[in-house]
């Protein structure tokens, strides 16, 4: 049995924006709203959502890079908030990021070289070894080494995305999150990224939490997979049960607007000939943050926040009034 | 009604000469819609805006060719004439929906001078026909959007309201270049939802770009695949995806990170990258990433065959060969358990 | 065509620089020897540029003046540049000071940068050094300001979050990646202020709270021909022509090295002449053709 890597407990983080003339209006948006999440070592944790859910900025929390309001992150057993100094620079090391644009996320004025090497000079490597690594590394990620030379803006997208990984992949770390790494790529190139990230996975043993607006993709990759919506876990299963009983309602509406690359299958489907969605809410006071787009939402949603619960094995959903539930 | 005929349109860039468009024919009749689907930098976008002539002039040209709309060629307009057309005749639908609204003016504004630009009417006349085209494109208080400025909308908003400015002149043709790829899914459902529903109301034909072949099963008749400013399969949605005929398609739909798969199955990945538009490689343009790629397929430019009905395929190999090889590839490659 | 320009440019102000240098040299009559008898000669193949009020050479007076000039522009564009680099990283980077550092400089820049140049040399009198540091002062707070606007926009790409969570130090962060990454608006920065000193220290000599007045330098002569304006026009044509091919050698010698240092600036291809590219398109259509 595997033991858990990561593990988000009660998280809240809340943005206030200020506003109007001597900024005495505020709002708030919970961006991240008591989320309860575990990722498992040598697993991959699919997060899906719409942009604005707080998928991104969940990520920049578990990288430290945004502090939350509440709430902890625990990295093998212990809270990355209270870390002193020097495990703060090992915490850098155990977990990386891969970005979603391969281009701004590489210095431009650095040659792929300088950018792969990077992370190790940081970390102290000796000349000779950096040197080595590099190579290894480019080799690994299918970009020939005698590149090493060049500058960024020289490699198309999926080459620079590539070059994003192996700087991931330079200090062998325990979990990658991967914000978004192929929705900038064409299709077959995306294809490549992904075959990538799961060879690398197997060859390092590795841990994912991979989040994309895509379930498509994030089927092809994740173990398991967390629906969020405005800042919460909606629903929270394993691969195989999240798409054979799909159970909270936005799940489901989310599930049915995939384009699905054949003909047959797409004509059968419905128009979608609904109306404009309603605005975002920023603050919405009490009952289900889905209610107001939800299709089954009774009068008790409106008034009752549901809670993540355990529906069948392996699978969480946060409703009332769950659908397609195992027999 | 439109007749686009071996179009080619070259850039002049400090790099060398960008091939975007090279020779490609194609034509649309009323009430019809079209798919192009490519990977960016396939052309596809430097087609769209030719269609429109909007392409700026340097460092675009057109050394050949002609579009024909309605009999007449778009080629030989002068900007009068071109002005005259856009809009009333043919409209377009971009892929950022926030910066083809001017930021400073609000929805109701823009939109009313839209229709003031096609159609000599009053103001009040304008602003009632702006309030119904509104809720033509499904937003529940036109009266309320028309008094807020772009920033104020949600995406999809906003493209709603950039799909009513592109109907404010009844067009006949609509083209749209990725008009959901900045949207969320939900949404997107929802605009090409909306767009079918204007396609049946308006009798519209649409051309609508995309990289996406989810986007075009669903919506499209016919589907035009670019590679590297070729068209290299051209054919009925079921004729693309069920009788695909030339191994980019094929590739391509293998690429796709299916809902039909599992997580254990591997994707088919195309391997290498997009080739350059300068300096295209020798004979087919796909042949250095073709899995299927004989000698012969390296020196010679295949043209656009027929391979069924309607159907068309720009590549060497024979029906019979191309499935043989596509045998080969699946026992060589057993799907990874 | 960049490389033309650039190398035109730079090409000017070098040569005047040498020839101003070495000119105690080469020159035919000595910037400071007084020839009473040929006062405000008009341009003769003895006096190139004519001569002035003590029937001094003014070609020779040109060009000795460019060493002044140029040695005041170099000094208030080094410093002001390395300084307003240096604080305008430091407030760009670190949020905390940087409202502190920004007041201070509202509060400098809302001098204008001339008065406040004149404020000083009047306080300190008019050495050259004083008006050096008058001239950086009145000139580092713009910079400060172009190198901060810039370190905020590179400092919200993505890579610079990369290079965090990959374990790279602030100062590495400061100084491997957003210091490269704003090198062209602060060479760009740098080449104005020098243009900018040039004609600020005309500005304070011809008012007369320059350089002494026994070293020749532009602001010096102009301000010494403005008497003579009517009767002899070449004493401020000429001094003033040197400002202004300086000076637009340096404004198109920033604006060039900024296109050049564009990193996407691909260096491999040369564009093709538009004629040739044309002929091709067509030969290769005809080619299509004939097939």
């Amino acid at each position: 049995m595997s033991s858990e890597l990561v593990q988000v407990k009660d998280l809240n983080v809340t943005f206030t924006k200020k506003h109007g003339f001597l900024k005495h209006h505020s709002d708030e948006t919970k961006a991240v709203n008591n989320v309860n999440l575990s990722v498992k070592e040598g697993e991959t944790l699919g997060i899906v959502g719409e942009s604005g859910c707080g998928k991104s900025t969940l990520a920049r929390t578990l990288l430290t890079l945004q502090k939350p309001t509440s709430g902890t992150v625990l990295f093998k057993g212990k809270d990355i908030f209270q870390y002193t100094h020097a495990e703060k620079h090992k915490f850098r090391k155990d977990v990386q990021m891969i970005f979603q644009d391969p281009f701004s996320s590489l210095n431009p004025r650095m040659s792929v070289g300088e950018i792969i090497a990077a992370p190790l000079k940081a970390f102290g490597y000796p000349k000779e070894a950096i040197k080595k690594n590099v190579r290894t590394l480019m080799d690994l990620v299918g970009i020939d080494p005698k590149y090493a030379n060049r500058l960024p803006h020289e490699f198309s997208g999926g080459q620079c995305q590539r070059i994003g990984i192996a700087r991931a992949i330079a200090l062998k770390p325990k979990l990658i999150v991967c914000d978004e790494p192929v929705s900038a790529l064409d299709v077959s190139i995306q294809a490549q990224i992904i075959n990538l990230l799961k060879d690398l996975q197997k060859e390092f043993n590795l841990t994912y939490l991979f989040i994309s607006h895509d379930l498509s993709v994030v089927k092809n990759i994740a173990d398991r997979i967390a629906v969020i919506y405005l800042g919460q876990v909606k629903e929270l299963a394993s691969n195989e049960s999240f798409f054979t009983h799909p159970s909270h309602p936005y799940t489901n509406k989310l599930l049915s607007v995939i384009p699905i690359p054949d003909p047959k299958t797409a004509k059968t489907r419905t128009w979608t000939f609904v109306k404009e969605d309603q605005p975002s809410l920023i603050t919405h006071s009490s009952g289900c943050a889905f209610y107001p787009r939800c299709p089954i939402a009774q009068d008790y949603c409106k008034t009752h926040d549901p809670e993540l619960t355990q529906l069948a094995e392996h699978h969480d959903v946060s409703c009332f009034y769950p659908m397609n539930q195992e027999t | 009604m439109l007749e686009v005929n071996h179009l080619k349109a070259y850039i002049d860039s400090s790099n060398g000469l960008v091939k975007a468009v090279d020779d490609v024919s194609f034509s649309i009749k009323r009430g019809e819609t079209i798919g192009i689907v490519g990977e960016s930098g396939s052309g596809k976008s430097v087609l769209a805006q030719s269609l429109m002539q909007l392409n700026p002039s340097p460092p675009v040209f057109y050394p050949q060719g002609e579009i024909l709309f309605e009999g007449k060629d778009l080629l030989k307009k002068s900007t009068k004439e071109l002005c005259a057309l856009r809009g009333n005749e043919l409209a377009m639908i971009f892929q950022d929906p926030l910066s083809s609204l001017n930021p400073i003016f609000k929805v109701g504004r823009q939109l009313i001078e839209a229709i003031q630009s096609h159609k000599k009417i009053a103001h009040k006349q304008a602003e009632a026909q702006a309030l119904q085209l509104l809720s033509d494109v499904g937003i529940h208080q036109p009266q309320q959007c028309m008094k807020s400025y772009p920033h104020e909308l949600s995406g999809g908003m906003r493209q709603r309201i950039v799909i009513a400015m592109a109907l404010s002149g009844e067009p006949k043709l609509l083209i749209a270049d990725e008009p959901t790829t900045a949207l969320d899914v939900t949404i997107q459902a929802q605009i090409l939802g909306l767009l079918k529903q204007i396609q049946l109301k308006y009798k519209t034909a649409i051309i609508i770009i995309t990289h996406d072949l989810g986007i075009v099963a669903k919506l499209a008749d016919r589907i035009l695949v670019m590679y590297s400013g070729k068209i290299v399969e051209e054919g009925t949605a079921e004729d693309i995806f069920y009788q695909t005929a030339m191994p980019y398609t094929w590739s391509l739909l293998r690429a796709i990170p299916s809902l039909k798969l599992t997580r254990h199955d591997r994707l088919m990945s195309i391997p290498g990258q997009p080739p350059n538009l300068v300096s295209p490689p020798a004979g087919c343009n796909f042949s250095p990433r073709c899995p299927f790629a004989t000698p012969q397929c390296m020196d010679t430019e295949p043209e656009l065959t027929t391979a069924g009905d309607h159907h068309k395929k720009a590549c060497l190999l024979t029906a019979q060969a191309f499935e043989e090889s596509k045998h080969r590839f699946e026992q060589k490659q057993p799907e990874e358990v | 065509m960049l490389k033309k320009r650039i190398w035109i440019a730079a090409g000017i102000l070098i040569v005047l620089l040498l020839a101003s240098v070495t000119s105690s040299w080469w020159l035919p009559h000595s910037p400071t020897h007084i020839e009473a008898t040929q006062r405000l000669h008009g341009i003769s193949a003895h006096n190139w540029f004519g001569t002035d009020h003590f029937g001094r050479d003014v070609f020779a007076r040109t060009i000795a003046a460019a060493k002044v000039s140029f040695f005041i522009g170099m000094a208030v564009a080094f410093i002001a540049t390395v300084l307003g680099t240096l604080v305008g990283l430091v407030s760009g980077y670190y949020r905390k000071v940087d409202f502190i550092i920004m007041r201070i400089i509202d509060g400098m820049m809302a001098f204008p940068a001339l008065l406040l140049a004149l404020a000083l040399v009047a306080a300190l009198g008019g050495s050259m050094t004083n008006i050096i540091i008058a001239l950086t002062f009145a000139n580092f707070p713009q910079m400060t300001r172009v190198i901060r606007s810039a370190v905020l926009k590179v400092k919200q790409l993505q890579f610079i979050e990369a290079a965090v969570t990959t374990g790279t130090g602030p100062f590495t962060i400061l100084f491997r990646y957003v210091l490269p990454n704003v090198s062209s608006p602060i060479i760009v920065q740098a080449t104005f202020t020098f243009a900018k000193a040039i004609l600020a220290e005309a500005a304070l000599s011809f008012l007369g709270l320059g350089i002494s007045p026994s070293i020749p330098t532009w602001g010096n002569m102009l301000q010494e021909a403005q008497e003579y304006i009517t009767i002899a026009p070449w004493l401020s044509i000429f001094p003033g022509i040197a400002i202004v091919i300086t000076v637009l050698s340096l404004n198109i010698l920033g604006d060039g090295l900024r296109d050049l240092l564009d990193p996407h600036r691909t260096k491999t291809m040369q564009p093709l002449k538009r004629k040739t590219q044309l002929k091709r398109a067509k030969t290769e259509s005809t080619k299509q053709e004939v097939i």
